[in-house]
């Protein structure tokens, strides 16, 4: 540890977020912490306990499964959640989609739009009041815009034109009878201080962020695992290849990257290098330039 | 890991001052635009109607400002160098958006005003640098900006620097 005062931009980020988390404990009744297992999410985890401990966490971890997750994914949720003693509440659009609360399209295979009912009804079941995310500014262009606190109505909905102020590390949580806040602790960091954080930390992921192999389909200039939702269409030739996730989504619409990174030391020196956002490998965010802003209108996190 | 500072800052001033622009100039030469944000751009290029990329639709997030040409709410853009990781807040010039404005100057360490060389200073370059000194904002930047269109006078410059 350096002996001097000095902060650097990874201690800054932390204590900001740190703050956040306490401030969140202090202002809300009833706050959840999204955790899918994900990179992001993990980092949240560890500035709970360094806001928390030795206490509990005093917030329970929520999770939407698609039911088209990464399984390693799933496996490496339930186990962290168990080993940091919190309570992991999981609930499934499959169950949604047969109670009626999320409705597809006709041939619509994704899941994406249908987490966003499934995630209102869980607030609601819940009563959630806030729930902490770990969406960042750096993702994509509409999360460039939202607040630390970012209030949503009681249809869950952001409206973009009317955010709150929000001065110095003064955070408005004020809600009435309905409404809830999402809080996004990690607003300002980007994709490298993550990994970064993560190793300083010596913080674990899930496996799939590092280099395996794979069975994939190349389409729309990516590799898409082959699974039995995503078979080879016909022409499409099937392959072999040595790959990583940067981002993890559905495992119907992540792009797996080549890369030979086995380590952190890697995966920093692939991002230093990299000349597209991890965003560029969802096909979600791809489908018009307000995707991300219309979806967070109708209450996605 | 070796240790590396943080500087934030904000850009203000009047509307269509070249706020945005800036900022997308930094990121551009910085290297820190990647290619599906220079794709996503050009694809973006022709909602304003001119046809050219315009390095403000990288800022501009939500598609009413799009839209309009303006910036409503605060954005914030991410670059590093090897010495530096920086946190800029692009913020809005109008004055009915002010309250955004304050939002993301509030964090900022230093604080650019850019005056446009043809119109000098006027009221929201005064008003944000009052709210500069206001919120405390240690160091202010005054840039002049679109000295092309002063043909690079000097003695322009000067003007706008006494008048300050
Ligand atoms: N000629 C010239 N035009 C500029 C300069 N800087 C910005 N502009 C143009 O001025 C207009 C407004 O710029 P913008 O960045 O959107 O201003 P903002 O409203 O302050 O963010 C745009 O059409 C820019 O292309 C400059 O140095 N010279």
């Amino acid at each position: 540890m350096p002996t001097d005062y000095h902060i650097d931009h990874l201690q800054h980020l932390e204590s900001e977020a740190i703050h956040i988390m306490r401030e969140v404990a202090g202002e809300f009744e009833r706050p959840a912490l999204l955790f899918s297992g994900g990179k992001d999410s993990i980092c949240l985890l560890r500035l709970a306990e360094k806001a928390f401990r030795p206490s509990d966490i005093p917030m329970p971890f929520l999770n939407v499964d698609t039911g088209h997750h990464f399984p390693e994914l799933n496996e490496f949720r339930d186990r962290r959640a168990k080993e940091l003693g919190g309570k992991l509440i999981v609930r499934k659009v499959e169950d949604a989609i047969a109670k009626g609360i999320a409705v597809p399209a006709p041939g619509e295979i994704s899941r994406n739009k249908l987490q966003i009912p499934t995630l209102l009804a869980a607030i609601d079941e819940f009563r959630f009041d806030a729930c902490i995310g770990g969406a960042r500014r750096d993702e994509e262009k509409a999360r460039a815009k939202e607040r630390f606190f970012s209030f949503r109505d009681s249809f869950g909905q952001w409206d973009p034109k009317n955010q709150r102020p929000e001065l110095w590390n003064l955070y408005n949580g004020r809600l009435n009878e309905g409404e809830n806040m999402r809080i996004f602790p990690l607003s300002n960091w980007t994709e490298m201080d993550v990994w970064q954080y993560i190793k300083r930390e010596k913080l674990e992921v899930p496996s799939i962020y590092f280099s395996h192999r794979r069975t994939c389909v190349r389409r729309h200039g990516q590799w898409l695992p082959v699974t039995d939702i995503l078979p080879p269409r016909a022409g499409e030739r099937v392959e072999e290849v040595t790959v990583r996730v940067r981002t993890i989504g559905d495992i119907i619409s992540t792009g797996c990257v080549e890369s030979p990174a086995t380590n952190y030391d890697d995966i920093i020196a692939e991002i230093a290098a990299a000349r597209v956002t991890e965003r560029g490998s969802r096909a979600d965010d791809k489908a018009s330039e307000a995707a991300m802003e219309d979806r967070k209108k109708q209450g996605y996190f | 890991m070796s240790s590396i500072d943080l500087l934030r800052f904000n850009t203000s001033g009047s509307v269509d001052d070249g706020k945005s622009t800036l900022i997308g100039r930094l990121l551009y030469d910085s290297k820190s635009l990647m290619e599906d944000q220079i794709e996503a751009l050009e694809r973006s290029a022709d909602i304003t109607g001119g046809g050219q990329i315009n390095l403000a639709n990288l800022t501009d997030g939500l598609r009413a400002e799009r839209e309009q040409g303006i910036t409503i709410d605060v954005a914030y853009r991410y670059f590093a160098t090897p010495r530096r990781k920086f946190i800029i807040a692009d913020t809005p010039g109008h004055v009915q958006y002010t309250r955004n404005m304050v939002t993301g100057a509030s964090t900022a360490n230093l604080s650019i005003v850019l005056v446009d060389a043809r119109a000098g200073v006027i009221e929201q370059s005064r008003r944000h640098t009052a709210i500069a000194s206001l919120l405390q904002i240690p160091h202010v930047i005054v840039a002049v900006n679109k000295m092309d269109l002063v043909d690079w006078s000097e003695a322009r410059f000067n003007e706008i620097r006494d008048e300050f």
